[in-house]
């Protein structure tokens, strides 16, 4: 199957690197261990296994990516080494609704809001040119996150432990939820995707590539002045301890150096985001996932065979609520997007279901993908075992 | 008790706790009370117990909470041993006189003493003149510690009146009578349209023809004021609310100055208004400012007046100044409390109230049930309000000190001062900026949880808390998940309690697994929340189908369930930094043990008191919540009881620190096996570098093979605080462990053995002039005996030198990205500096020398 229908498939952006490095291990012929909120494990024959969560090498640590989703910490970092950004500051809902609309007036409309904390690029509210629209940006955010439809937040992510308030009845957030105010920049998006010290690829975005009026793009890499990928190593070298991030430029020229034109960095996200890439060119996203698996996978010491495009393998599908009815709706569901499967056993007190699966690899994990998230007839499986056979 | 002639002061103690209340858009209202307790004995060796309630509540009382306290604790000396004259009513106010009399005093140049020099920048100008205009009447102002003093009289007043056999209200007057309670309705801290449903929903009420009282709390500018008293006349003239009301506190402090305006201004809403309604606006008296208050009263509008015993230094005060007042038959007289004051203090105004003729009623912000009796009561006539303050307690002081309660004495730390400014939780991050900082690291910090930490050659290391970058983001999702969690550590061998997920409704599979588990199990929802739902110790099928009929019945019965093997073990948490283990605490439910003479709040109270000298748990105190009280109940007790010595009195079910738990230390008894499950455990999980397991177990000491033990749970981010400084036992480096863990991966260019003083610079950035940083930070280098100097950089920068231990140092440097209330510091970057040649601590304009940076 091509990726493109694979990406149109995969509704949820969230999901989409963690499907296309679970392909990608699925084609080297690895054992996987796929648990809830897509964390992937691949035994490693000969000592360290390799991990990931939704898409990101086990090489990412836990610091950086807490830096990485708060933006001031975020910002004070970029700003430390050089790397120009938008005036920006960040206010609390309790006490900083003032403080915000003066710091808008101070660094002139429009400007963006979002929230302070979390993955970057979603809830941003832009084109706000009162302070009218600071209040209906804030009038969202103060739904408590839990609540926001469609929000999602990465497994690794910060947990809201602080008591919700109540505004006139209404549950809101916290008084010391925090948002971020920002000076917009006008000019074209750059997304920059850098692995291991190396810019990867470089997309000149029709639109904004983390919201809906991005309508695709064209890649770059290569075409663009060199003085910008030396900026974008910089921001992340501004975050160490990042195996990779896709940075969000926005410049004036991308052919010009960047000391020579008005830009910033404007998102550093920690996960790969490679939806972008796909609106452009399915394959290469396809491409730039099995490349970082790859890459991580020799860093860790394995040598990976050459990639196969289809696979046959057992799947264990553990911890199912009703193992018959859920064997079932797997079998279904896997010959409803073109695959070959059939359940072998089923051990109903244990929960398990044993079974076989054979096609496309991105089918194979877009459908493990969906056994855990719970979309296939709300079966929801807690650990899928699948093997070559 | 028969009447006695004299009574002396035997022991005094000083209870300080914390009262507060929510008020809406998530403000909270917090202040300290503190009950001052005196058992006193006459002749025949009875004893009696007198109680005062001081009240610290800022320029309000006179008071500063830090130095009120300390001077309340200096009270406690000075009166221990003293004698009260009870041979009559006459020579006991004497002689309670004589003592206030030295005690004022005291507090006078305490105050003076204590008083921050005032320097020549412009806020120290302000304040100057707000002193000047205190001193001349031309705005309020208070005897120093009016709320100390306060609490300290109210209890010799209880003393003496139960010496003499006699109410306090008999003591204090001729002829006393019950006075009603006003409780007047907040409308500082909400919109006028709150305030007038709040008032409509109130005038259904039984409150009949009395006025309608209302409190602005000091809150409001003139302007608002005015609108909101516009707004309310225009109800009453609706008929929504009655047509007589009563306002006090009405301007906020900076506006008093327009007070005389405010009331002409109402008067002519007053006159205009279509519909009869009156306005009046209280007057609020205080001690110092006696004549402006005969001033006031001479006044024609001054119609209402309210004389507040906790501004006035005592009852015996207050009762002077009220009878001092020349009132005219058409003003009204009222006895006020402060916000958030207790029961005792409650009482104490009632007495107050019913000994005065003409007082119209007593103001009270917060209801405190039955009155008390003030005709033919004893004393105040009111018990310790254990439930109220059992825990909110902040600070305990003895006199005579008393002996400590039981053969185990918990661990306490010297530490906890310096590291409180930076919050319960501080703890987390600021350990290991600790360790990098003594390593020789420099470190950046955002927050009081994030540091980046730097050798100087190598990438910068990030951490928040305890994430850290040597373990791996997916580590920490996994860990998150529990089933997940359990699936991989099933797998790798470890022992989980075994159990699985279930779809709702279907019994009867899960009847098939739990008999091939084996019972007890535990029944509960897939997505539990607060135990709803959750039956544990199964025993068999028949108890099994009561425990889904209670999950059915519950609010969670439309979820999956899970049903698991219940282990009934006790509650371990062991950590693992790498290969291996390097701390283990046994965590035991919330309990306290008996001496014998103590009863169960003064237990917890004890306890509580050593907890605050922990630095993980001060913020963690026993909390008498439905747990506790269903414990109690269990065991038949209250917190009056008095358990015998030595016997355990359990106050929680769970073994949560965080609900007043306790950590005891079992490192060094961890049986083999236990130590090798948990490195098994960690080592399961890919990245996880750091990891606090938590272990079911019968006993840590015996193999696992001979025991029920599972691990129901790893910690990727774990607290560090709780094996650092246990309860009892020996406390574990647990961050300088982890610290030489990172150290070692990213081979860091550092110091071989960590510095035990340091010398660092900080650059401070953010809202930080103007804002009494400097001064903050002065008063925090005195506290934590560091010496150096701050000056300002900028308009939003400050340089900060501090030389001292480490602990204080490096601790200093942790709370200087929080800074003083108005502050807003984004970032602190700290590196170590040669050691300023400076004995001192000084805000100065230049730096005095260079200091070069050390590597």
């Amino acid at each position: 199957m091509s990726s493109e229908t694979l990406s149109q498939k995969i509704a949820p952006h969230e999901e989409f690197d963690g499907v296309l490095a679970l392909r990608a291990l699925l084609r080297a012929g690895l054992d996987v261990e796929v648990y809830p909120r897509q964390v992937v494990y691949a035994p490693a024959r000969n000592g360290v296994d390799l991990s990931f969560v939704h898409g990101i090498p086990g090489s990412s640590g836990l610091g950086p990516v807490t830096y990485a989703q708060d933006k001031r910490m975020q910002r004070g970092l970029l700003e430390r080494h050089g790397v120009p950004v938008p005036r920006s500051a960040t206010f609390t809902m309790g006490r900083g609704i003032s403080g915000a609309k003066r710091f808008a007036r101070k660094v002139g409309y429009p400007v963006l809001v979002k929230p302070a904390v979390g993955d970057n690029g979603i809830e941003t509210f832009r084109n706000i040119r009162s302070s009218g629209g600071i209040d209906a940006a804030l009038d969202y955010l103060r739904t408590p996150p839990s609540e926001r439809p469609g929000f999602s937040r990465a497994a690794y992510g910060l947990t809201e432990l602080r008591e919700p308030g109540e505004e006139n009845g209404r549950i809101v957030v916290p008084p010391g939820y925090m948002f971020m105010v920002e000076k917009q920049l006008e000019g074209t998006y750059l997304r920059v995707l850098v692995s291991d010290g190396e810019v990867r690829s470089i997309i000149q975005c029709e639109g904004v590539p983390t919201d809906e009026s991005f309508i695709g793009g064209t890649e770059i890499l290569g075409q663009t002045h060199p003085s910008l990928n030396e900026l974008a190593l910089r921001a992340v070298a501004a975050l160490p301890g990042l195996s990779l991030a896709a940075i969000d430029f926005v410049v004036e020229n991308p052919v010009r150096p960047v000391d020579e034109q008005d830009l910033g960095v404007v998102e550093l996200s920690e996960r790969p985001a490679l939806w972008v890439q796909a609106r452009v060119d399915p394959t290469w996203a396809e491409q730039l996932a099995e490349d970082l698996v790859r890459r991580y996978a020799t860093a860790e010491g394995h040598s990976l065979p050459e990639p196969r495009p289809s696979v046959s393998v057992t799947l264990e599908a553990h911890a199912l609520p009703d193992a018959t009815e859920g064997g079932q709706a797997i079998v279904e569901a896997a010959t409803a997007r073109g695959l070959q499967a059939e359940v072998t056993d089923v051990d109903q007190t244990a929960g398990t279901v044993y079974a076989k699966l054979s096609g496309d690899a991105g089918i194979v994990a877009h459908l493990v993908n969906e056994m855990l998230n719970g979309s296939i007839d709300e079966q929801r499986v807690m650990l899928a075992v699948v093997r070559p056979s | 008790m028969a009447h006695a002639d004299s009574v002396t002061l035997d022991r005094l103690q000083a209870i300080s706790y914390r009262s507060g209340n929510d008020a809406p858009r998530g403000r909270r209202r917090r202040f300290t009370n503190a009950l001052v307790v005196v058992d006193a004995s006459g002749p025949d060796e009875a004893m009696i117990r007198g109680l005062g309630e001081a009240q610290f509540r800022g320029r309000e009382t006179g008071d500063r909470t830090e130095h009120s306290w300390k001077f309340l604790t200096e009270c406690l000396e000075l009166l221990h041993g003293r004698t009260i004259d009870c041979r009559s009513k006459p020579a006991a106010l004497a002689s309670i006189a004589s003592v206030m009399a030295e005690l004022s005093r005291r507090a006078r140049a305490r105050d003076q003493e204590w008083r921050p020099r005032i320097g020549l920048d412009k806020r120290s100008a302000r304040r100057l003149m707000k002193q000047a205009a205190e001193r001349a009447g031309v705005i309020e102002g208070a005897v120093p510690m009016a709320g100390a003093l306060y609490g300290v009289e109210t209890a010799l007043l209880d003393v003496a009146a139960r010496g003499l056999g006699i109410s306090v209200a008999s003591l204090l007057g001729d002829e006393p009578a019950p006075v009603a309670r006003i409780q007047p309705v907040s409308a500082g801290n909400t919109t006028t349209a709150e305030l007038i449903d709040d008032l409509k929903a109130r005038s259904g009420d039984d409150s009949g023809d009395l006025p309608v009282w209302l409190d602005f709390q000091r809150k409001l500018s003139y302007s608002r004021a005015l609108r909101r008293i516009r707004a309310v006349v225009r109800a009453a003239g609706r008929h929504e609310i009655g047509n007589e009301i009563v306002i006090r506190r009405a301007l906020r402090f900076r506006d008093l100055g327009r007070r005389p305006a405010l009331l002409r201004a109402v008067d002519e809403i007053v006159e205009r208004a279509p519909h009869p309604v009156r306005v009046t606006i209280a007057t609020d008296v205080v001690g110092v400012a006696r004549r402006l208050s005969s001033l006031l009263m001479r006044r024609r509008r001054t119609r209402v007046v309210v004389v507040r015993p906790a501004a006035a230094g005592g009852l015996v005060a207050a009762a002077g100044m009220a009878r001092d007042l020349k009132y005219a038959p058409a003003q009204r007289l009222y006895i006020s409390d402060v916000e958030l004051g207790g029961p005792i203090a409650a009482a104490a105004l009632q007495h107050l109230a019913a000994a005065l003729p003409g007082v119209q009623g007593v103001i009270t912000h917060d209801h405190h049930g039955e009155q008390p009796d003030v005709v033919d009561g004893q004393g105040l006539d009111i018990a310790m309000p254990w439930e109220t303050i059992v825990d909110a307690v902040n600070d305990l002081a003895v006199v005579p000190p008393e002996q400590a309660i039981g053969d185990r004495q918990p661990n306490t730390y010297s530490e906890v001062p310096f590291l409180q400014p930076i919050g319960p939780n501080g703890t987390k991050g600021h350990m290991m900026e600790r360790q990098a900082l003594s390593r020789g690291m420099s470190t950046i910090r955002f927050s009081k949880g994030a540091f980046v930490a730097n050798d100087g050659v190598h990438e910068p290391l990030l951490f928040k808390w305890s994430r850290s970058p040597l373990s791996s983001a997916s580590a920490l999702a996994l860990c998150t998940h529990k089933e997940a969690t359990r699936l991989r550590l099933g797998r790798a061998g470890v022992p989980v309690p075994r159990g699985r997920t279930f779809r709702n409704g279907d019994f009867e599979t899960a009847r098939a697994f739990a008999d091939s588990l084996g019972y007890p199990v535990v029944v509960k929802p897939a997505m539990g929340v607060r135990g709803i739902g959750v039956v544990a110790g199964i025993q068999d099928r028949s108890e099994l189908d009561l425990a889904f009929d209670q999950l059915r019945q519950s609010k969670l019965g439309e979820q999956d369930f899970i049903v698991e093997k219940h282990i009934s073990g006790k509650d371990y948490r062991i950590v693992v930094v790498g290969d291996e283990v390097i701390a283990a605490i046994l965590r035991d439910p919330a309990s306290v043990v008996g001496d014998g003479v103590h009863n169960v709040a003064e237990l917890i109270i004890r306890k509580n008191a050593t907890r605050r000298l922990n630095p993980h748990l001060w913020g963690r105190p026993i909390l008498f919540g439905p747990a506790a009280r269903y414990q109690l109940a269990r065991e038949g007790l209250t917190l009056e009881s008095v358990p015998p010595a030595g016997e355990r009195v359990l106050l929680s079910n769970s073994c949560s620190l965080s609900q007043g738990g306790d950590s005891v230390d079992v490192l060094d008894e961890l049986h083999p096996s236990v130590r090798e499950a948990c490195v098994a455990a960690v080592k399961a999980i890919p990245g996880l570098a750091f990891c606090g397991v938590d272990f079911l177990l019968e006993d840590h000491r015996k193999p696992l093979a001979e025991q029920e033990a599972g691990i129901c749970e790893l910690n990727a981010h774990a607290a560090i605080g709780n094996c650092e400084y246990p309860t009892y036992g020996k406390p574990r480096e647990v961050a300088r462990t982890f610290m030489d863990a990172c150290i070692e991966r990213y081979d860091l260019d550092v110091w071989q053995k960590p510095a035990e003083q340091l010398s660092l610079r900080l650059v401070v950035r953010g809202r930080v002039t103007g804002v009494g940083y400097r001064e903050w930070m002065r008063r925090h280098a005195k506290t934590y005996g560091v010496t150096g100097w701050v000056r300002n950089r900028g308009r939003r920068s400050v340089e900060v030198v501090i030389a001292g231990e480490t602990v204080a140092a490096s601790a200093l440097a942790a709370a200087a990205v929080l800074g003083p209330t108005r502050a807003r510091p984004t970032s602190v970057t700290t590196e170590h500096v040669q050691r300023p040649a400076t004995s001192d601590f000084s805000i100065v304009q230049r730096a005095p020398q260079e200091l070069a940076r050390v590597q």
